[in-house]
């Protein structure tokens, strides 16, 4: 659990990030958010194109990537709204991650990306992780870094998990690279990188793109075929 | 008295010849050993047992912040196998490690080697993740020189290790390896060792296409070898500690791996008892990927050893030697 006083405090901006008053119709609904200003909770936060943020809350980390919205109803709740974002926990807590049609609960530490779906569900992807990922159709999982996980409907269940290339996405993914400060877990995520390197099979010539159904992923063939 | 004096002469000759023979044979035995005392052997390399990390970022595809999410198969349970098969053709300057006229003694070398191993899982120890190896290996040693040709020999190797890598990109290894070298006319054992040994290694990015390598080891060799002064068959055993520093230089498809180590060796039985030994060596390895498995090398190394303390004198174990040639490799994972 989040404890204590905890305010949400930007502690790196790039671009343009605003939060919004939900409950105000007027134009001072919508306030640039600003460098250690804290934000209120039950605000969005919304970032714009090629825009990010980095906030703390109670040593908890969450980085927000381009075209992002997020909403913290309570200190131990995050609804993603659009775009993707990075928790990043050394400690062990207690998390309700939702997405506009999707519930989930994540006890334990690590470092893991959300990412939105078309469908109103979400990605759940651990990048180095101990701890456990709960829906109340789907039970509670152990979780492994580097296995991507699919968080579909409501009451929400586990979609396929798939085992990707960590390597690949750190050197891809704005959320790591486009931040100044390195995450404190990269040790960990050094050691996640080493074991799947230790336990690599093989690499299909794919990429796992969006999902407009909880049916239907899409696949990207190298070559940009659509499956 | 005619015949007392050929009998004599043909006895003298005869002792002559014994002599002379068990001196041809002695000196023979010496060189051996002192080819062996030159050979370094130790545990493998934990950065040749990790697969290499691929630039695997040419596909990229995404355009979310998330980044690139590309499937891959793992194995159930981190259970590998590798095997490896390295053929060298290469020229050294001083083959028997001698200090003194036989320094002159250069030859070209063609050694084949087959090693194979086992990872035996991989282990989560918190901040470490730990992963047991056992292996072994089998090499040809052929010397092209044709007088030399009676110095060839067969090693053998087997060895198991426990790797522990650190999320700081430092890790450690302990271990155990036996080693066996047979000459390969007499199919005698010639030398034979089981060392014990413990290792650092750290790893670290200079630049995007450049990594140092940190590496520090030690060990004792409790060797068996023919007693040749009549006081014990572990001459050379010794404990050694050795430090070593490389590059990894990726210029297009060539890796560069410079590289310099310096070991200390202390011998404390037989004629060695007081023995210290420093080792310099310096090397060049220049590797070429023919295929994903396959690939070609370019190598060029110096040797110095500086001894003191040996009851045979100080300067009889000093020796250098150059070496260069070329290799092919093979290399295969399952």
């Amino acid at each position: 659990m989040l404890h204590g006083n905890s305010s949400i405090t930007p502690t790196f901006l790039s671009g343009t990030v605003e939060s919004i008053d939900p409950n105000d119709d007027g134009p001072s609904a919508i306030n640039i958010v600003k460098l250690s200003q804290p934000i209120e909770y039950s605000h969005l936060v919304a970032s714009g194109v090629s825009s990010r943020c980095e906030l703390n809350i109670d040593e908890v980390i969450f980085r927000l990537g381009s075209l992002t919205v997020v909403q913290w109803p309570d200190k131990n709740t995050i609804s993603l709204n659009s775009g993707s974002l990075v928790i990043c926990s050394e400690k062990s807590i207690e998390l309700n991650i939702n997405s506009r049609n999707s519930q989930s609960t994540f006890k334990g530490s690590g470092t893991i990306i959300i990412e939105s779906l078309e469908n109103g569900g979400f990605k759940f992807i651990p990048l180095e992780v101990k701890g456990t990922l709960s829906t109340s159709k789907g039970g509670t999982i152990d979780l492994t870094g580097g296995r991507m996980l699919l968080i579909l409907e409501n009451p929400s269940y586990f979609g396929d998990a798939y085992d990707i290339d960590l390597m690949l996405l750190l050197r891809s993914s704005m959320l790591i690279n486009a931040f100044p400060k390195p995450l404190p877990t990269f040790d960990q995520i050094g050691l996640a990188i080493y074991v799947q390197e230790l336990k690599m099979k093989g690499k299909y010539d794919a990429l796992i793109g969006d999902a407009p159904t909880a049916e239907n992923l899409e696949i990207w063939r190298f070559g940009g075929t659509k499956d | 008295m005619k015949s007392i004096i050929i009998c004599f002469r043909y006895i003298l000759c005869a002792s002559i010849f014994s002599a002379f023979t068990f001196a041809q044979s002695n000196q023979v035995k010496k060189q051996t050993q002192s080819r062996i005392d030159s050979t370094d052997r130790g545990l493998p390399n934990p950065s040749s047992l990790a697969r290499d990390s691929k630039k695997s970022s040419q596909a990229s595809g995404s355009t979310s912040d998330t980044g690139a999410q590309r499937p891959i198969l793992l194995k159930k349970k981190g259970i590998t196998a590798f095997f490896s098969y390295d053929t060298k053709f290469f020229y050294r300057s001083n083959p028997l490690a001698s200090s003194g006229k036989l320094r002159q003694a250069e030859t070209a070398l063609w050694t084949n080697t087959f090693a194979g191993g086992v990872g035996l899982g991989v282990f989560d120890a918190g901040n470490s993740v730990v992963t047991p190896y056992v292996g072994g290996s089998w090499t040809t040693n052929d010397f092209e020189e044709g007088v030399l040709s009676k110095f060839n020999y067969n090693s053998t190797n087997a060895y198991f290790m426990l790797l522990s890598q650190y999320g700081n990109g430092w890790s450690a290894r302990v271990g155990v390896s036996y080693s066996n070298d047979r000459g390969a006319e007499t199919d005698t054992e010639d030398y034979s060792e089981i060392y014990p040994s413990v290792g650092l290694m750290k790893a670290y990015k200079l630049s995007d296409s450049t990594t140092g390598i940190f590496s520090a080891s030690a060990g004792f060799h409790d060797s068996t070898s023919e007693d040749l002064f009549g006081i014990s068959e572990a001459v050379l055993s010794n404990w050694d500690a050795s430090i070593s520093y490389s590059l990894k230089h990726s210029i297009a498809d060539f890796t560069l791996r410079p590289g310099y180590a310096i070991t200390y060796k202390s011998y404390d039985k037989s004629v060695n008892k007081d023995r210290d030994d420093f080792i310099n060596s310096l090397s060049l390895k220049i590797e070429y990927p023919i295929t994903e498995s396959f690939n070609a090398s370019f190598f060029a190394g110096y040797t110095n050893r500086s001894s003191s303390g040996s009851i045979l004198g100080d300067d009889v174990n000093d020796y250098e030697s150059w070496d260069g040639g070329a290799g092919l490799g093979l290399n295969a994972r399952f």
